[in-house]
């Protein structure tokens, strides 16, 4: 079985924190969903920070 | 195997040994966020829609020609043909008329046009994480505390508000005041995240 990178979900999968953070946090801006989709590649899980 | 469980890698090795509905499967996946990306820019459904037509033939024909060489990350590189498109795009109204940087929604993150990845550009990126990351660090407590338990812990937002003794609104305000926060020391750094 191949690692599955967890960001790599389906689509239709969007969860109800992807809802929260856009309705909420990013409100239709361009520079924060931006932002939002670079802090989620740059902090990796398991990053030393 | 189920091609919903593959990941972008493994559809993009499939595509690669013939499977050409692979590529669709890849676009679907990732088409909400392109969408949302480039809509959030244009502020319009229909030259949104067009835009993103166009990234995603631009990238399969990218890829037709064995250019795509960005280590599996395939929605961080759609993302910036996306980006790139749309900088083309108002590039192209200014001919008619004049755009703000503000209308044009790219006045802070992307005002260089992205440029596909040499050897030293992978530098300079890992040093903008560098320096990202040390942006971080110079949050409010609060905000910081939430950006990393979302981005760096996966924590969900309820997670969050358990964790922190707080509504999961007020966890919701302070992702959004550290956002914001971060995007204002990225422009006074003159950083461009790439």
């Amino acid at each position: 079985m191949e690692d599955i990178d967890n960001k790599e979900v389906s689509d239709t999968a969007i969860s109800e924190d992807d809802e929260l953070m856009l309705k909420e946090v990013i409100q239709d801006d361009a520079d924060l969903y931006y932002l939002h989709h670079y802090l989620s590649e740059v902090l990796q899980p398991g990053d030393n920070f | 195997m189920n091609v919903q469980s593959m990941s972008d890698r493994a559809l993009l090795d499939r595509y690669f040994s013939g499977d050409r509905k692979a590529v669709s499967q890849l676009i679907e996946r990732h088409s909400r966020r392109v969408r949302d990306y480039i809509r959030m820019m244009v502020k319009d459904s229909d030259v949104a829609e067009d835009i993103f037509q166009d990234t995603f033939i631009k990238a399969v024909r990218v890829i037709d020609e064995g250019r795509y060489t960005d280590n599996g990350k395939f929605l961080s590189w759609v993302l910036r043909i996306a980006h790139n498109q749309v900088i083309d795009y108002f590039r192209a109204q200014r001919q008619n008329k004049t755009v703000t940087e503000a209308e044009a929604g790219y006045d802070v993150l992307g005002t260089l046009r992205f440029a596909e990845k040499t050897v030293e550009d992978r530098m300079v990126a890992h040093q903008i994480e560098c320096d990202v990351r040390a942006l971080i660090e110079l949050l409010p407590a609060e905000q910081r505390e939430v950006v990393l338990m979302r981005y760096f812990s996966c924590l969900s937002f309820k997670e969050i508000a358990d964790k922190t003794g707080v509504s999961i609104n007020t966890a919701l305000g302070r992702m959004r005041y550290a956002l914001i926060n971060l995007r204002r020391m990225i422009k006074e750094k003159n950083l461009v995240l790439c």
